[in-house]
């Protein structure tokens, strides 16, 4: 069968959930004898825009469309691109794919759905997050805080606030930037209309919101229309697919489907034995991971029989990352252990008793969460999104209520002061799909689409 | 080049370029005819034919038609509003209900080769918000897949019941007899709850007050939905008004039964689909009564009936729909209907009985539909001459192709319907109507994409529906005087051999 995987951005560049289960996919299917092409966009690219560059990437066959989503014109680019469209039509009638697969379709463009469905090959999606929902593809507004219910206007809003502040890193408004900058009547003239915009543009633009509506409506219709050529959609999680069901869209068939992952790395998985109990945060110092909330509430504890290790990169967000470095310093028994590389994790959880995933956004079956539970260690969770699909509290883990660090602190000590919980929990922590499973049901819905 | 341009007066060059234009004279030629050939194709063929029709048909309906459709649609405003003011005598409308405390809850889960949904329904239960304990009952009937063992998996109490024993009725006893907490929530295998509150929602409505013996909610159509399923879900959501959380109670039932056949149906409104019940009551009154069908509407009647109340969240809700083929909504119309009709003893005025339209404009279309491939196949000439080769009483003897026209007549058989005289224009027209009602529904959905065999689908559902309706009413109708339809048929009809 060839098969043609489409995501948005891929490793080594780009890391993230989408990008690692859609390598570990292309591996699989390559393993089982297909013929596997990865097609994706460097979003940030320095080279020749929509240059297409042919890579090899441990073993596989990667395409990168070069492109700069910082020049975007206009709010339609961000889900219309038809220069991305022309290298697609040269790519397929190359390739000639029987199925193509999007596990994300950001930074490419929407008509490569219809442009293959024309052509009649069959086409699967897997919505990892809310990007066909709404612009806002985390459900993180741009102060920072949980969209919880989506709607129309709050989308609007969000989306004149998005397009009146204009490019945020590409000309920060300080004065050590505009000495290094080099033409300073171009970045004058830059601040002046970020500023007048900003100014005028919050008392004119919000009460010409219907403007913003239309451009929400917009793109709503044309990702109906896309999700309704699609002859599979599938979600890997309950959630997602309840909020996509909630906001109204059709599609041929939909199934939930959980991601598989690479259970290899686990098959000789054993625990480092400890005096201490060993608590773990891992993830990117960034605010909706919420490492915050988690050093509050160990600011709580009370024993000196644990340790908390932090896994992660500290110079993401520097606002964020001294308002963490000073709740360290007034904590006690915090280990900073860095980052480490993928295939490290087994390593790092053999010294891990309970991991806490603290988020204040809504994840979808995060990996860190899934091998987390692949090595049987049992995980405090925020009580949203999909983690309690996972996470059975008080069966095989703990949930608390987020932004409570109360909360979270009772939980931490319910386990400090039964730690027989921890081996209980474990052994009640269900088996996880791995990336062979996941391929072969797959495999099985590719066939059933290709004899429709 | 340099040659060329020495020559630029000869005669050679001219001929040249006068050859040069005639060859492009007769491209452009050739294109005029390529185009000239593809609007004939066009203008002749069935699809061009078919769309005239359909305009003349149009304009037609507009003169003749519309006029009675507006007097219509102003009886049927009237009746509504006549409904909603008697409504208020029944139902007591409420706030949106917010959860303030957690619940305990047995919920029991009917299943049947269940083995693809349990993942995604077995996580959305877990993954319910406010929910102190969750006690899971799962009632088997014999599945040889991994229905059980998911089940066991996660914790549940996994009992069984012979293929051969199962009704709804006893299998939703014999589990609730398990159940550990005093709320019982029954589901189904191929729902998912729409959010993570759904479920203590209903119970914070519950525990508003000791009268009230269940709570229901509303359905929403999954996303792979096709549109008849769809249509289905939104106009049941609409035409009970199921926009608001309600408690319904009735302080007489002499008056409720003179009651329209709609405000009786929304009164009486429990659907099984999702419904968590108090087991106090469940227990005072004997559970389930053994019925073949709508074991839930016949349980809303004993609840009501005792001087209980019904609770309906409409604030939240379940995913849940089916695409099913048309000749299972001809069955299960036709049965829910005799039910509803039985039970509710309403007499409604807003449907004209013409079973005979129906039954043969059905016949007529379905097994013209099932021999061709798309709409746009379809033409007057072609349909005209369909009915003169298959007058209603040929059908008998011709070969019928569609699943749909052989329980059609089967059903016919059993109600000893006489046939009338129908004319050509009579079933173009009803058609025109059922085609109509789509538009309409479109119209006011206009996110939902309706492909030109997606629109096909839901002509012969909808036929499927109407005549199971018509043939409820017309048998009913008969009941008293000549035909007895006893439960042995209903039961062949519903799961049966047609």
């Amino acid at each position: 069968m060839k098969i043609l995987l489409i995501s948005h951005t891929f490793l080594p560049k780009y890391v993230g959930g989408t990008e690692v289960y859609t390598f570990e996919l292309a591996t699989e299917l390559k393993a089982q004898g297909h013929d596997v092409e990865i097609l994706c966009t460097d979003p940030l690219s320095k080279k020749k825009a929509y240059s297409l560059t042919k890579k090899k990437y441990r073993g596989l066959n990667i395409s990168v469309i070069e492109k700069n989503i910082l020049k975007y014109e206009n709010f339609e680019q961000t889900y219309f691109d038809t220069d991305v469209d022309d290298i697609f039509i040269k790519f397929i009638d190359d390739f000639n794919p029987d199925i193509i697969h999007y596990t994300h379709l950001m930074h490419l463009s929407l008509n490569l759905v219809s442009i293959a469905s024309q052509r009649g090959i069959k086409q699967v999606a897997t919505l990892n997050d809310f990007w066909m929902q709404t612009h806002l593809f985390n459900r993180v507004t741009s102060k920072g805080t949980l969209y919880k219910e989506f709607s129309r206007e709050e989308d609007a809003r969000e989306l004149s606030d998005k397009l009146n502040s204009g490019p945020r890193k590409s000309t920060p408004l300080n004065f050590a930037y505009f000495l290094k900058n080099k033409d300073k009547v171009e970045y004058l003239k830059t601040v002046f209309k970020k500023v007048s915009r900003r100014v005028l543009g919050h008392s004119t633009e919000f009460l010409n919101l219907n403007k913003y509506l239309n451009l929400i409506d917009h793109r709503s219709d044309k990702v109906r229309e896309t999700l309704s050529q699609l002859d599979l959609v599938i979600f890997p999680t309950v959630f997602l697919y309840q909020e996509f069901s909630k906001w109204g869209f059709q599609s041929k068939q939909v199934i939930i489907s959980e991601h598989g992952i690479d259970t290899s790395l686990f098959k000789k998985f054993t625990k480092e034995p400890s005096k201490k109990i060993r608590f773990a945060f891992i993830g990117a110092i960034i605010p909706a991971k919420g490492l915050d909330i988690l050093l509050k509430a160990w600011k709580k504890i009370d024993s000196s029989n644990v340790e908390l290790k932090i896994y992660g990169k500290f110079d993401l967000d520097k606002k964020y990352t001294s308002s963490i470095q000073s709740l360290i310093s007034h904590s006690k028994s915090i280990k900073l252990e860095g980052t480490f590389k993928p295939e490290e994790i087994a390593q790092v959880f053999s010294e891990v008793d309970v991991l806490v995933l603290p988020s204040r956004w809504f994840e979808n079956g995060p990996l860190v969460l899934r091998n987390s539970l692949l090595g049987k260690i049992p995980v405090i969770a925020t009580n949203l999104g999909s983690n309690p699909e996972y996470i059975n509290d008080p069966l095989n883990g703990l949930l608390f209520e987020n932004e409570d660090e109360n909360d979270l602190a009772n939980k931490i000590e319910f386990l400090i002061e039964k730690p027989e919980k921890i081996k209980e929990m474990s052994k009640k922590i269900l088996k996880q799909k791995s990336i062979k499973q996941d391929t072969f049901n797959l495999l099985y819905n590719y066939q059933n689409l290709l004899k429709s | 080049m340099n040659t060329k341009n020495n020559d630029f007066n000869s005669t050679e060059y001219l001929k040249k370029k006068i050859s040069k234009k005639k060859k492009e004279v007769s491209k452009l030629e050739k294109e005029v005819n390529a185009k000239k050939k593809d609007i004939e194709k066009i203008t002749s063929s069935k699809a061009f034919s078919y769309w005239v029709l359909f305009n003349k048909t149009k304009s037609d309906i507009m003169r003749n038609i519309y006029p009675k459709l507006l007097l219509d649609r102003g009886k049927t405003l009237l009746r509504k509003i006549k409904v909603d003011l008697n409504a208020k005598n029944y139902i007591t409308r409420l706030e949106n209900v917010k959860v303030s405390k957690n619940y305990k809850i047995s919920v029991v889960i009917p299943t049947y080769y269940a083995e693809s949904f349990m993942p995604s329904l077995l996580k959305a239960i877990s993954a319910q918000k406010h929910i102190e304990d969750l006690d899971l009952i799962i009632i088997d009937s014999e599945s040889k897949d991994k229905t059980q063992e998911f089940a066991k998996d996660f914790g549940a109490n996994v009992l069984t019941i012979k293929q051969n024993d199962f009704t709804h009725s006893l299998a939703r006893n014999i589990a609730a007899k398990h159940a550990k907490h005093d709320l019982i929530l029954f589901t189904v295998q191929d729902e998912l709850p729409a959010e993570n509150t759904t479920f203590a929602k209903m119970a914070e409505l519950l525990y508003l007050d000791q009268n009230i013996a269940t709570v229901s909610t509303r359905q929403i159509a999954r996303p792979d939905a096709d549109i008849f399923a769809r249509w289905q879900v939104d106009n049941h959501n609409q035409a009970l008004d199921l926009n608001y959380d309600s408690i319904s109670k009735i302080n007489d039932f002499n008056k409720f039964s003179q009651e329209s056949f709609v405000l009786q149906r929304r009164v009486s409104l429990l659907d099984n689909v999702c419904a968590l019940y108090r087991k106090d009551i469940f227990t005072e009154l004997n559970g389930f009564t053994e019925v073949i069908f709508g074991e839930d509407l016949d349980y809303a009647f004993k609840v009501l009936k005792k001087g209980y109340k019904l609770g309906l969240v409409c604030s939240t809700g379940v995913i849940h729909s089916h695409n099913r083929p048309a000749h299972y909504f001809l069955k299960r119309t036709f049965v829910s209907s005799m039910l509803d009709l039985d039970l509710l003893s309403a007499v409604d005025d807003s449907i004209v009985i013409n079973p005979s339209l129906d039954l043969i404009a059905g016949l007529t279309i379905s097994e013209y539909l099932s021999s061709k491939q798309t709409l746009s196949e379809f033409s007057k000439d072609d349909l005209r001459e369909f009915m003169n080769k298959f007058k209603f009483n040929d059908f008998k003897k011709s070969e019928i192709r569609s699943e749909l026209s052989k329980l059609i007549l089967f059903s016919l058989e059993s109600t000893n319907l006489d046939n009338k005289s129908i004319s050509d224009d009579d079933i173009l027209k009803y058609y025109q109507n059922l085609l109509n009602m789509l538009d309409n529904y479109l119209k006011k959905h206009p996110q939902i994409i309706a492909s030109i065999k997606d629109r096909f689908g839901f002509l012969e559902k909808m036929l499927g529906t109407k005549i199971g309706d018509t043939l409820a009413k017309y048998c009913l109708s008969k009941q008293t005087t000549e035909v007895k339809i006893n439960t042995k048929i209903l039961k062949n009809i519903l799961f049966g051999y047609v």
